[in-house]
């Protein structure tokens, strides 16, 4: 009759160990390794620079309500800058403008003046190009809007453009990859793994060494047993 | 990069195939419908942007008969590869032009660090060098 192992003799054993710390470390290296190879792809996969909109996660990370009041009223639509970002409705425009400084509109479009830079317009929303701030937009006659106290629908739209363009994905994947998403708890919990894993490549070279070597005696006694027949 | 007076800017539109070609040689749509440019007499001047890693260099490129004749760094925004503004680096470009691929005929060595800045300096030249061939395709269709 086999008798069972008593618990000493069971922490002894490599086994135990590699087992459960596999199966411990594996829920921690899967999230790694799927959030890492996300991360290896983030622009391949149009995350880079894709505006996080889940209102949830905004919260979550702390992404603040933009506070509206004015915009300019051109006939594309309501433009307004929330931070060193402005926006036509809720179209960010590009970045490179900088502070929004003001907006002309003419026959010829609408040129969006900001501190680094003019964009250019056509009358149906399509960018011309992006110029520097001194530059002669060369859209025929144009006239200065003056600024308006912004609507609710287009300051809403816009607030929620302009609190999505704060965040990613491919920053909240790299929270989420990295240890400091769930603060001192993420740290241990990354310190655990790693030495779980030292741990794992340990009990694994040991028992491997006695698997080699009970098959050798394993074996020997079979060549043993051949000779005494 | 055209000499003491600057002419007057003109627009180079982006059609279908020239945004296609565009689009090929940036890795990504151009930004805008048209770019401007500067020509006096076979030379021809583009001011482009290209962003290397988040945000965009600003530079300029003369090009006369298929070939480089200036290149310059004008805005640097990039926090990391500012190398690429150096003279040394940018005199690479010169007396570069296109292969049948559109992609430059000699090679631009590159700066450890920069790599991303080396790569949108290259597409901007290569981008300046198509657009200066379709401008010159163009003049000698107009007979000019």
């Amino acid at each position: 009759m086999a008798v069972e192992p008593t618990l000493a003799e069971q922490l002894r054993s490599p086994w135990p160990w590699h087992r459960w710390l596999g199966i411990v470390a594996a829920v921690v290296l899967v999230w790694a390794g799927a959030t890492g190879i996300l991360l290896n792809h983030a622009e391949d996969l149009g995350l880079r620079h894709e505006p996080v909109t889940v209102v949830w996660i905004l919260d979550l990370f702390g992404v603040p309500e933009p506070e509206l009041e004015l915009g300019y009223h051109a006939p594309l639509g309501w433009i307004a800058a929330s931070g060193d970002r402005a926006f036509l409705d809720a179209q960010a425009l590009p970045a490179q403008l900088g502070d929004l400084a003001g907006v002309l509109v003419g026959e010829g479009g609408t040129v969006i003046a900001g501190s680094d830079a003019l964009v250019l317009l056509d009358a149906g929303g399509m960018l011309l190009e992006l110029l520097p701030p001194d530059a002669d937009p060369a859209l025929g006659p144009l006239t200065a809007l003056a600024p308006e106290p912004l609507p609710d629908a287009p300051r809403a739209a816009i607030a929620r453009a302009a609190r999505g363009t704060a965040l990613d994905w491919e920053q909240v994947l790299r929270v989420l990859h990295g240890s400091h998403a769930m603060g001192r708890w993420g740290r241990s919990l990354a310190d655990l793994t790693g030495l779980a894993l030292i741990v794992l490549s340990l009990t694994g070279i040991v028992m491997f060494v006695q698997r080699r070597r009970r098959h050798a005696a394993h074996d020997g006694a079979g060549e043993d047993g051949a000779e005494d027949g | 990069m055209l000499g003491a007076a600057a002419p007057a800017p003109a627009f180079l539109w982006f059609d279908a195939r020239r945004r296609a070609v565009a689009g090929e040689i940036l890795g990504h749509p151009p930004r805008g419908a048209r770019v401007r440019y500067w020509r006096a007499g076979a030379r021809t001047a583009f001011v482009l942007d290209e962003v290397a890693h988040t945000h965009p260099i600003t530079a300029g490129f003369a090009v006369e008969r298929g070939r480089l004749v200036a290149a310059r760094v004008l805005t640097y925004r990039e926090s990391r590869g500012w190398e690429v503004q150096r003279p040394q680096f940018l005199a690479q470009f010169l007396d570069r032009g296109l292969d049948a691929g559109r992609a430059l005929d000699g090679p631009i060595d590159g700066i450890t660090g920069a790599t991303l800045s080396v790569g949108a300096l290259t597409r901007m030249a290569r981008l300046a060098l198509y657009l200066a061939a379709e401008l010159d395709a163009e003049a000698a269709r107009d007979g000019r």
